[in-house]
Formats: structure tokens, sequence, C-alpha cells
């Protein structure tokens, strides 16, 4: 080969690649990444380090940690999280590990393997630098790797997590302000050392509506050693973020507990019975002390769907909710805008409340509406208000009406649905030019004039009515198909040619091809003359089997046929129609009008033989 | 030799058909309101600046991916003294067009007006590439540059595998060469702009000031603040906390709330509103 020749084809391979593996790096997602709480920590922290699978339908393997300089692994836990969103479901594992610094320094926790359906994946390096806390730097490993401790599979948390609970020191409590009354102790808490109970408001909500999940973990303030919290997993509902949490002390029996209550709020998103896997709260076993582990009693629950009379105007709000409509001006002229206010508020989910639906009329414009939701949480209740700001644009002169709108919503309080509505607006337009043209009005900026601002910058546009594209080509997958269009031409190209080589090659084959064609214009050059049907015939025959027509007997060509696997009753056929070929060539007298129609018969035997042969 | 002119002639003009209704499939269905837009501008002329912001917000929600739109928004959040927003959306004007230089006059005096400094060049090569390329061509110019360059190497492959050596395959040969330097120098610019882009999306702050911290958190604050109208790289985000570094060789490199930044293009896995 000569040198352009290799140089092309390496330029050439160099792009291919770059093509084929551009698309793959711009838009597939990372299988298993790790990520970590924090860069940067003290020897008095701990890290967070999560090793996140996507798709767990497939058969993942536990991710295998590279070795760890610097940092001993006290705690490690799994959660699964499956979304489906519009039909379309994802899934992912989150293995998390509690990491504690036992030196100062630089430490990189190297690429983590996991292996998915039979393919292992590697993660990130990543950098991690520990400096000196207040405390003594350790020098050896805490308390659960130490030699004789069980591992803690299934736990996820240590310090931070304590932490974050209110559990400011694992060994350290501070005492609370607030005291637990009596009445609320629970008496299986009497002789535990750690105790965990869960409970809802309601355990027979309707589907959307509000739930209360109580949480309270008790421990016993003598207490030592670092205690692991795992979390209770809300399956079929949808979480309020932001629980809240308060910290009591108690009494029970001769003990002195410490107890930390978390208040989550739920929706439900499932109909049906459903139950709340638990909360455990573990200290680990010791060479002295074995493992203790307090889970908290599962909490069932027995969704109700709601009604089936439901109002067209109902969205799936669930609560008790109020509405206002209200608009910035009562009198505008024609194009002018008019801001219409629409003010829901109540108790519920606000944070999935749908907008209102409806129809202002042909005499009005609308733009894209826009919201903003305050919520808030009272008495353990959560509830707030949406605004949605909807613009309207009148398009003819005269009083107009901005209709009625109805909001519906189920109140479970009296099982049953109820529609709102506001009061119609009149609203004044005038027709262009009858009002004064609206004020240049003060600008936000404090200390330039809006048109001294004006000046600095190039005006507005007009609407290009554009060329671009609306969207990014790499975006589409479209785009990238195109790619492979070429390459359906080179693979066509290349069959081509091959296929050109090998039928010059094989001057027979092509013969073979092409006889029935021949035969075919020969007859209609012919016409309904008898003359040289059997000549047509016997050349197309011989066409076909690649044999050369002199010396072609009647006899001989019966045979080549029969050799070829032609069934006798057509070879007969062939037969006849070359005997009366010939009758009709030396005494057409002799073929009556009443007999075969020759031509057409020919035709047909070529037809079939084309078939066999 | 005629037979073979003829062949590749037909099989030249089927690519570019095919390359030209697949690209026409794909733009399908984009049209801007231009009644909106003339609205828009008839408030914004008028002073009524929210109302008009509100509109050219709403078409861009629609999917309205017009330059003329994020410019005049541009325009209206400067007038509004929101110079973060300003910028940003000048930025997003000069992706969709970046040989105006309407839109380049703007950006420059709304990037003057900011508390921050000026931003410098980049240092990393793959995105001293993609800043350079962006200074001239749209992405979506690039992308079509490159499948077009794909297609031309292509065609000259096969005529140069159709052909006999002779003068057509040398001049052919010629073309090849040209045409593969030219399709890895777009590859690699449409690769480096598409790296950055996902990798490390540029952004925006859009708050008044924003406090720097070492860490997500506000326990982890530091004596470092950004201004409204600061041009950063986004690394990666953690919860309502977003990683970022100065763009180009600031040192900087930080923490900041989610809330205060916007993207100036769309990448999927930044919870960070979308463009």
């Amino acid at each position: 080969m000569r040198k352009t020749q290799i140089t092309i084809i390496a330029i050439f391979s160099v792009i291919l690649l770059a093509v084929i593996a551009m698309p793959v790096r711009a838009q597939t997602p990372d299988i298993v990444t790790a990520e970590v709480d924090r860069t940067m920590l003290t020897t008095d922290e701990a890290l967070m380090l999560r090793v996140i699978i996507q798709g767990i339908g497939g058969n993942a393997s536990e991710p295998q940690l590279s070795v760890l300089d610097g940092f001993v692994i006290t705690g490690r836990s799994t959660s699964s999280q499956i979304n489906i969103i519009n039909g379309s479901s994802s899934s992912q594992k989150v293995y998390s590990y509690v990491l504690n610094p036992i030196d100062v320094g630089e430490f990189v926790i190297g690429p983590i393997s996991a292996a998915l359906n039979g393919q292992t994946y590697y993660t990130d390096p990543i950098k991690i630098t520990v400096t000196q806390g207040y405390g003594q730097a350790p020098t050896q490993p805490t308390q659960p790797s130490q030699p004789g401790f069980p591992a803690m599979p299934g736990f996820p948390s240590l310090a931070g997590l304590l932490s974050a609970l209110g559990f400011d020191e694992p060994v350290q409590y501070d005492e609370p302000a607030n005291q637990l009354n009596s009445s609320e102790i629970p008496p299986e808490l009497i002789g535990q050392d750690l105790y965990v109970e869960a409970k809802v408001d309601n355990p027979t909500p309707h589907m959307g509506e509000q739930v209360i999940h109580t949480l309270r973990l008790y421990r016993s303030a003598q207490q030592s050693g670092t205690l692991y919290y795992k979390e209770p997993a809300f399956t079929g509902f949808w979480v309020h973020e932001g629980e809240a949490e308060v910290e009591y002390a108690a009494q029970a029996g001769n003990r002195r507990y410490l107890m930390t209550e978390i208040q989550t709020i739920l929706f439900p998103t499932v109909i049906g019975q459903v139950t709340l896997e638990p909360a455990s709260l573990t200290r680990p076993g010791d060479v002295f002390d074995r493992e203790v582990t307090a889970s908290s009693n599962p909490v069932s629950m027995d969704i109700q769907p709601l009604p089936e009379n439901a109002p067209t105007s109902f969205n799936g709000a669930v609560g008790n909710f109020s509405i206002l409509a209200e608009v910035d001006t009562t009198e505008t002229r024609v194009n002018e805008t008019v801001t219409l206010y629409i003010t829901i508020s109540g108790e519920g989910n606000m944070d999935t409340l749908a907008d209102p639906q409806w129809e202002p009329g042909s005499e009005w414009r609308t733009f894209e509406s826009q919201g903003t939701t305050d919520v808030r949480t009272q008495n353990g209740k959560l509830m707030g208000e949406r605004i949605v700001e909807q613009l309207l644009v009148p398009t003819q002169a005269g009083d107009l009406i901005i209709p009625s709108i109805q909001f519906s919503y189920f109140d479970p309080q009296v099982d049953a649905y109820q529609t709102i509505s506001t009061l119609p607006i009149e609203i004044t337009v005038a027709s262009d030019g009858q009002v004064a043209a609206p004020v240049l009005p003060v600008t936000d900026t404090p200390s330039t004039s809006a048109v001294e601002i004006e000046a600095q910058i190039r005006p507005l546009k007009p609407a290009a009515n554009n060329n671009h594209f609306g969207f990014l080509l790499t975006q589409s997958p479209a785009y990238w198909m195109l790619w492979g269009v070429p390459l359906f031409f080179l693979v066509g190209q290349f069959v081509w040619q091959r296929r050109s080589k090998h039928l010059q090659n094989n001057p027979g084959e092509i013969r073979s091809r092409k006889a029935a064609k021949k035969a075919y214009r020969a007859l209609s050059k012919l016409g309904n003359e008898p003359e040289g049907l059997g000549r047509i015939l016997t050349a197309y025959i011989s066409d076909k089997l690649d044999r050369s027509v002199t010396g072609l007997t009647q006899t001989e060509l019966s045979d080549v046929l029969l050799a070829r696997g032609v069934d006798q009753d057509l070879v007969d056929q062939v037969q006849t129609c070359l005997t009366l070929s010939e009758l009709g060539q030396y005494a057409p007298a002799e073929l009556s009008e009443g007999m075969v129609d020759l031509p057409k018969e020919t035709r047909r035997l070529i037809s079939r033989l084309e078939k066999v042969l | 030799m005629t037979r073979n002119i003829i062949a590749t002639s037909m099989v030249g003009a089927l690519m570019f058909a095919v390359l030209t209704v697949g690209i026409l499939f794909i733009s399908m269905d984009n049209s801007t309101d231009v009644e909106a837009v003339s609205v828009a501008n008839q408030l914004y002329e008028s002073g009524s600046y929210q109302e008009a912001k509100i509109i050219y917000e709403g078409l861009i929600a629609q999917g309205t991916a017009d330059s003329s739109i994020y410019f005049n928004l541009g325009n209206t959040y400067f007038m509004q003294g929101d110079l973060g927003r300003a910028i940003l959306n000048y930025q997003r004007a000069a992706r969709l067009d970046p040989r105006d230089a309407d839109i380049k006059t703007n950006l420059a005096v709304a990037r003057s007006s900011t508390a921050e400094l000026s931003t410098s060049e980049p240092v990393e090569p793959i995105k001293k590439v993609s800043t350079f390329s962006s200074a001239w061509l749209t992405l979506n110019e690039t992308a079509l540059l490159a499948l077009s360059l794909w297609f031309g190497l292509v065609f000259l492959v096969l005529t140069f595998r159709q052909f006999q050596p002779g003068k057509i395959r040398a001049l052919v040969q010629y073309g090849l060469v040209l045409t593969s330097f030219m399709a890895l120098v777009t590859v690699a610019t449409l690769g480096s702009r598409l790296y950055t882009e996902r990798a490390q999306p540029e952004g925006v702050i859009v708050a008044p000031v924003v406090t720097v911290s070492s860490s997500p958190g506000e326990e982890y604050a530091t004596e470092y603040r950004l201004f409204s109208g600061a041009e950063v790289n986004l690394l990666e985000t953690r919860g309502d906390w977003a990683h970022l570094a100065g763009t180009g060789g600031d040192a900087f490199d930080g923490w900041i709330p989610l809330d205060t930044v916007e993207t100036i293009t769309k990448a999927s896995h930044f919870a960070v509103p979308q463009f």
C-alpha cells in the first residue's frame, strides 16, 4: 500500500474514533459515581462517602473500595431509590460509608470498582485534605474498626448523622431544656438502653392527605460510645423536605433518658395497605458488651382512594383551600397589559399544587404565567399560599370581564370535594390612544436615571423570526444518527464493488442472470409469429445454463433440463413448444387457429423455467 | 470513466439531499412569536420593564431560542439594575449569535458596570479552544460544520475508491487530505465545546452579593465574596450548594448557594435553571 494511502487511512480512523467516542462521552451518564460530603475536614470530623450505582434493575455487586490511606471505615449502609416520572423509571443504589481520618495530610480515595451486569465500572479518584482538629489526631482506628468489633453492614451513620439529629456528641450529652411529660413515656422504655418509637397521626388517610409521622429516639443518659441511626424509608409517600426535630429529657424507672423527636410530613401517593419500614438505633458491640439494636414498631396505614365523583376543575389538590383573584388595574387600553394575581392559600401539599385551569375568552391575549409558592409549617401542619401571576392583554375596547376562576379540592375533614371560585372582574378597556401613555417609571437602579442608562446600551431588536435552531442540535438524537448515514454509503460501495468484481470474474453468471430479459425482449420483437420461437426458447435455455447453443438438440436439451431438476411435465411442454415452433416454421397451415397461442405459451414456459433454474 | 463520474455525482447528490433533509427535519417547527415580541418591545419602550420581562421570559419558557429575545431581556434587566441577569442574558444571546456587534457592546457595558473585575483568559487548552471558537461560531454552527465535513470526507473517500489511478484520483487525494484535516479540527472543536459545556458549564452570579464557602454550608463561609454579574465555572452541585471556580486564571475555588448562580447553557446534570 502506498504511503499516502496509509496516511489517509490513519487520519480517517482518528476522525472516525473521535466521532464514535464523542456522543458517548457527551450523552452517556456515569453508571457508577462516588461523592463525598466535603473535600476538606479536620481530624475531629467524619467524612461521608457515597457510591451511587445507576440502574439497579441489573445485577450489581457491592463496590470494592481501594486501600484507604489515612482513613478507616467506621460505618456503612445501603439504600435504593426508584423514580417513576411520566411513565419512565430510573433507579439507583447508594452505598454510604463513614470514614474517620487517622492522620493529617492530603489523601486520595482511589478509583472504586463496581460490577453491573458483568461489566466493571470505576469511579474517579477523590482528593481529600485532612487538617488537625482541636482534639488529638487519632493514631489508631476508632472504636468499631478495632479488632474484635463486628462489622456494621446496613447502618448508615455515625457522629455526623447523630450530630444532625441533635446527638451533639455520642458520649457526652447535654441536658435538653424540654422535659417530657411522664404520661407520654412508653412503658416499654423501662429497663432499655435504646428505644425507638414511631407513630402517625392518621392511620387511614386519603391519597394526597397530609400525615404527620413522629419518630422518637430514646437513649439512656448513661449510654456511651457511638450510635448508628438508620432512617425509616417512606416508600409510597411524597415527603416534605425540612423535618422538625426537638430534644427532650425523660425519666423512666430509675433511668434518665434523652429523647430526640423527629416529625416528618408525608403525603400518600399510593392506595391500599402500606407499612413503613422501621427506623433503628444501634450501639455496636465490643469485647465487653454485645451489639444492641432498637427498631421502631412497624407503622401500617390503609390509604383510602379519593371518591370518583370529582368535579372537572379538580386537579389533585387535597386539604383545605381558599382562592382570591386581583388585578393591578381595572382601567387600561387595547394592547396594554393587565396583571391578574390568583392566590390559592390553605392547608395541604402546596409544593405540588397545580394551578387552576381557566379560559379568559377571545377578547384577552394571555402570556405564560409565573407562580411563586410560600410554604410554612404550623402546629405540625403544612400550609402556605401559591400566587400565580398571569399577564393579560385586551385585544378590543369596551367593558371586558375576567371570568370567574374555579378551583376544586378534596376536603378530608368533610370527606367530600369542594369547589371554590373567584368573583368576575370588570376591566374598562379604552381604544388605543385614549389613555395617556404611561410615564417612564422611576428605575430600580439607585444612582443613574433610566435615560442615562439607556443611552449607554444598544437599543432593542425586533423579533428576528430567526435563522437559528430552536434548540441545541447536539441534544437531538436525530443529529447523531445523521453521523451514521455516510457509513451506509461506504458499506454500500464496498458491497457493490465486490459484487461487480465477482460478476466480472464470472461471465457465465451474468449470461444466466440476463437470459430471461434477453428472451422476453426477443419475444416482444417477434410479435405473434411462431417462427423463431424455438430458437428463442433454445437460446434462453443455453444462456440460462451457460452452455453453447451449438449442438443443443431437443433430446440433449431435455436431458440437460432433467439433470437440473426440472420436472418431466415441464420438460415435455418445452419439447412440445419446440416441435410446434418447428411446425409453424415449415408447415404453418397445419397450425390451426384453435391451437395454443404459441408466443404466449413460450413466455409462460420461460417464466416457469426461470423459477426452477 | 463517464459511468464513474455519473455514479459519483449521483451518490454526492444523494448524500447532500440526505444531509439537507435531515437538518431541515431536525429544525422543523421553530419560529418566534413576532407579535408577542412586538408587544414586549412596546412595553419596554413605555418603561413597563416588569411586564416586558414576563413576556420575554414566557417566550423563552415556550422554547423559543432567538438571540433578539435574550438581547432584549438583557436590556430589560439592565434597565432594572439587575446586572447579573443582564450579563446572563447577553451571554445567552451571544451563544446564539456570537458575531453580533450589539450583543458584544451591551455585554461589555454591563460587565464594566459590575463590581467584579473583568474576566481573564482561560488557561486550560481545551477551554481555550472552546472559548476561541465560541467567539465566532455557535455550537449549532460548529455541529453543522462538523457534520457537513464528515459527509464531505466520506464522499471523497467514496470517489477515491471509485476511480482508477489518474488525474481525478490524484485531485481527490489532495481534497481528502485537506478535508480530513478540517474535519479533525472541527470535530475536536465540537468535542471541546461539548465537554466544556457539560463538565464545567459557565454561570453568572445573579444574587447581589454572595459569600463563598470553603465547603457546602454556611458555617464554612470565607472572607471571599462574589458580586452580581461575576462569571464563574460550575464544577459540581451538592444539595443546595454549587461548587465553582473562577473563569480563566482566577484562582478562587469555593461553594455558594445554588440559587445564587445560573448557567449560561443547558447542562442536564446541574439542577440550576435550564437554558
